[in-house]
């Protein structure tokens, strides 16, 4: 774990949301590792590397809220952009539309605080000018200044995340002492079999969950 | 976690054989006849299976082979179905049945193409020899054609016990014919983590949740676009898992559940993860009856008092094993609050807790409510459904605003602050019927506790000296003092001033107090009222010694505090009437 980072993450809401319960939308208790992937993505990523979360801190009580949101229930068709691109044409989206709009209740998280753990590696997209030192030194560089490709947000858009490298210890987290069963978690998408979920056992000892590498045999089992 | 405890639910019932939980390949659907077929597969004759509810007559609930989905087109059951599929007939005389009657004799076909069973070769020897033309004449010679055409259908075997679908024989070649169905997608299950197990494609809807469409909602669902990541428009829930948590959920939702209660828009379901006494009357704590209602039935006042001895010991902080021995604390114990959204449900709460835990929670919050009663028929423990009316316009139940609902629900199960919306709610209620009630003294009591951290005592202070209590005081000293002076006014001061005085002191209450000086005035003229002019002036006088002025607003908070001020300072000289009637 030579190259590991340690990122702290907060923010007054959250929502992991389940796949399954992903309309009328409810979180997982904490951050799932493809989320917080997401986060360390959004701050710093090339295709020279990948990014691997070690452990998820939880560091503040699990509070869950209720809040009722105005959304929509469709997406941009895939060719309009396309054509909107080709022939210079405007590309709208009507929110306001009855027929589109629908209000939708979301249990989601409330005053989250989350250290995320974790390293990356080298791809074979790295060329001869890539090596670990030189990302790790952009990563920490791009965090202390507050820079990032987009908003890193706490599981929806509407949720930013603040972030901030922890250079010390972990902060003690709420849940020392005590351990607790999660149930099955989304690890990841695995891109490469067709966008496959991956599910895993999650479960937090002294607030810490550590989720398993991708391809280890406790996921594929 | 919610689908997870309801699958454990699941496996908790399945194997206790007397929980009526249907196994894998079945599902629970409502029948009300059954034709009885001797061997050839004659008919012999109609039984009425439903049961008698007062003077309605409801269909029997059922374990039969799976219901199949049917949006449109036709689409058979197995061994059991409409008239209209059983029969080739039903109340419209149209011919779109000659292909449903059709549709369950080839599934017959299909499934059991070589079956010699008794059952099976009586209903396919049934099938072969009816004529639906005739169903009216011949049915009605057993039991009302109008009642038998609308209604789901089962057979019996002439002189043998139970029905033909629950043969064993039968039962296997239907599970055999189900797993062949399953061709679909082999994916990891999220609910069990089981790997390649057949993915679930529809999950069947669920009834029962209140406001709900009949036909069922659902929990899993993705009927839009938007709803769609990565291109998976399922979730990854297995065939048998996504059978179990309906089966589970809706086993609990249906009529007449003891695990089921419905507050406001929202319908909480509860279980444990072992077995439990508290599944059985944790309603009853939500919800308790007064105990001195009528003593109809012996049995139910032996439990509502057995409640009420258990309310007492819990809100005292004392344990609940000792009034109901057989209680494991320790067992995880599950809340699950839905509400409808159009043909889908939200979530509104999910709980996790041990039955210690939620029996304290729920202690706290009725100590919190705790406050000295106004008439001895206000229940000591008040039902959360009888506080909610508090809040809405009319005390209609429809009125109450659904936000609210849960929000006091969750506070009293989980132990959340109660919703910031409810204290000004309160007072608005207040304002506009110029009436401080028990139920109302009580809800801003608990919020202020629990919300504020507020000290706010059960029944009457005097020695309490915080500015709005006092100031709730001396108005309803102010009040009986008008009330004695001038008896039976149209509209009192309180009916009046209640709303203004409470968020503005300053301007009101000097008006006030010159109205009292001449209702005192007035008072004393009156040989036998002398004495009473006397003791107003006097309280009025130390009420007002205790602070320097009258602040000109008042926040929500204080405005609640003056409220509870008032309602002590009332319900005490009430109380002291009757001691001295009584003396």
């Amino acid at each position: 774990m030579a190259f590991g980072i340690k990122l702290r993450v907060w923010g007054d809401y959250a929502c992991w949301t389940r796949p399954e319960m992903k309309v009328e939308r409810v979180s997982y208790d904490v951050m799932t590792p493809s989320a917080a992937r997401g986060i360390l993505e959004a701050i710093h990523w090339k295709p020279a590397i990948r990014w691997v979360v070690d452990k998820i801190h939880v560091l503040k009580p699990i509070i869950f809220d209720n809040v009722r949101r105005n959304e929509v229930s469709s997406k941009i068709p895939k060719p309009n952009p396309v054509t909107a691109m080709r022939d210079k044409k405007p590309l709208y989206f009507l929110v306001d539309d009855g027929n589109n709009r629908q209000q939708r209740a979301a249990t989601l998280l409330r005053h989250v605080d989350y250290v995320i753990e974790a390293h990356f590696v080298l791809t074979d997209k790295a060329g001869p000018e890539d090596n670990e030192g030189k990302h790790l030194d952009i990563f920490n560089r791009r965090v202390r200044a507050g820079q990032f490709f987009h908003q890193p947000c706490l599981g929806c858009r509407e949720f930013p995340a603040s972030f901030e490298l922890v250079e010390g210890e972990v902060p003690v987290s709420f849940y020392v002492g005590q351990t607790r069963e999660l149930g099955y978690m989304l690890l990841d998408i695995d891109f490469s079999q067709g966008m496959t979920p991956l599910f895993f056992k999650a479960e937090m000892k002294d607030g810490i969950i550590e989720p398993p590498p991708p391809w280890s045999a406790e996921v594929r089992a | 976690m919610i689908l997870q405890a309801l699958h454990g639910y699941y496996e908790r019932m399945i194997a206790d054989p007397d929980s009526g939980m249907p196994p894998y390949g079945t599902s629970i659907e409502n029948i009300s006849f059954a034709l009885i077929l001797d061997t050839e597969g004659n008919l012999r004759g109609v039984e009425d299976l439903r049961e008698t509810d007062g003077k309605k007559r409801f269909p029997r609930k059922m374990a039969v082979p799976a219901a199949v989905t049917r949006t449109s087109g036709v689409k058979a059951n197995f061994l059991w179905d409409k008239a209209a599929y059983v029969l080739g007939a039903d109340k419209n005389e149209t011919n779109t049945n000659v292909p449903r009657f059709a549709a369950f004799k080839e599934l017959l076909h299909e499934i059991g193409a070589d079956l010699a069973d008794p059952g099976f070769v009586a209903i396919r020897g049934f099938m072969e020899s009816w004529e639906p033309d005739e169903a009216e004449t011949i049915i009605n010679a057993y039991s009302p054609w109008e009642e038998v055409a609308g209604a789901n259908l089962v057979f019996r075997l002439d002189g043998v016990r139970g029905f033909i679908h629950d043969r064993p024989p039968l039962q296997n070649v239907w599970r055999t014919h189900c797993a062949k169905l399953d061709e679909a997608l082999k994916v990891q299950c999220l609910i069990t983590g089981e790997h390649d197990v057949p993915l679930a494609r529809v999950h069947t809807p669920i009834k029962g949740v209140v406001g709900g469409q009949t036909s069922g909602g659902y929990i899993v669902s993705f009927n839009a676009s938007a709803f769609v990541s990565y291109g998976r428009d399922k979730a990854d829930v297995g065939e048998t898992s996504a059978f179990a948590y309906t089966t589970a959920l809706n086993a609990l939702l249906t009529r007449g559940s003891r695990q089921k209660i419905t507050i406001g828009d929202m319908t909480i379901v509860f279980w444990a993860e072992r077995s439990n006494p508290v599944e059985d009357f944790l309603a009853d704590l939500i919800d308790p009856a007064p105990v001195d209602a009528l003593p109809q039935i012996q049995i139910d006042y032996q439990t509502t008092l057995k409640i009420h001895d258990l309310l007492q010991a819990i809100r005292s902080g004392k344990r609940a094993v000792d009034i109901v021995p057989d209680l494991d604390e320790s067992v995880r114990f599950y809340l699950l609050a839905l509400a409808p959204n159009a043909s889908r449900l939200a979530i509104r709460f999910w709980e996790t807790n041990t039955v210690g835990g939620l029996l304290q929670k729920v202690g706290i919050h009725f100590q919190q409510l705790e406050i000295v009663r106004q008439f001895d028929s206000d229940p000591e423990f008040p039902p959360l459904w009888r506080l909610l009316r508090q809040t809405a316009p009319l005390g209609k139940s429809e009125n109450i605003p659904p936000v609210l609902a849960g929000g006091i629900a969750k506070a009293m199960l989980t132990g959340s602050p109660y919703p910031q919306s409810l204290l000004p709610t309160v007072l608005g209620r207040i304002r506009a019927e110029h009436q401080v009630t028990y139920f109302r003294a009580a809800l801003i009591k608990a919020f202020l506790i629990r919300n504020k951290q507020w000290e706010v005592p059960v029944s009457f202070d005097p020695a309490r000296t915080d500015r709005p209590y006092l100031l709730g005081r001396l108005f309803a000293v102010l009040e009986k003092a008008q009330e004695e002076a001038v008896p039976g006014t149209n509209a009192t001061i309180k009916d009046r001033y209640l709303g203004s005085v409470s968020a503005n002191p300053g301007q009101v209450f000097h008006m006030l107090l010159k109205n009292a000086a001449n209702h005192t005035a007035k008072l004393r003229k009156e040989p036998e009222k002398k004495g009473l002019a006397f003791s107003y002036d006097k309280m009025i006088q130390d009420i007002i010694d205790a602070f320097d002025d009258f602040p000109a607003t008042m926040s929500s908070e204080e405005q609640g505090l003056f409220m509870i001020g008032y309602y002590h300072q009332r319900k005490d000289f009430f109380t002291k009437k009757n001691k001295e009637t009584q003396s």
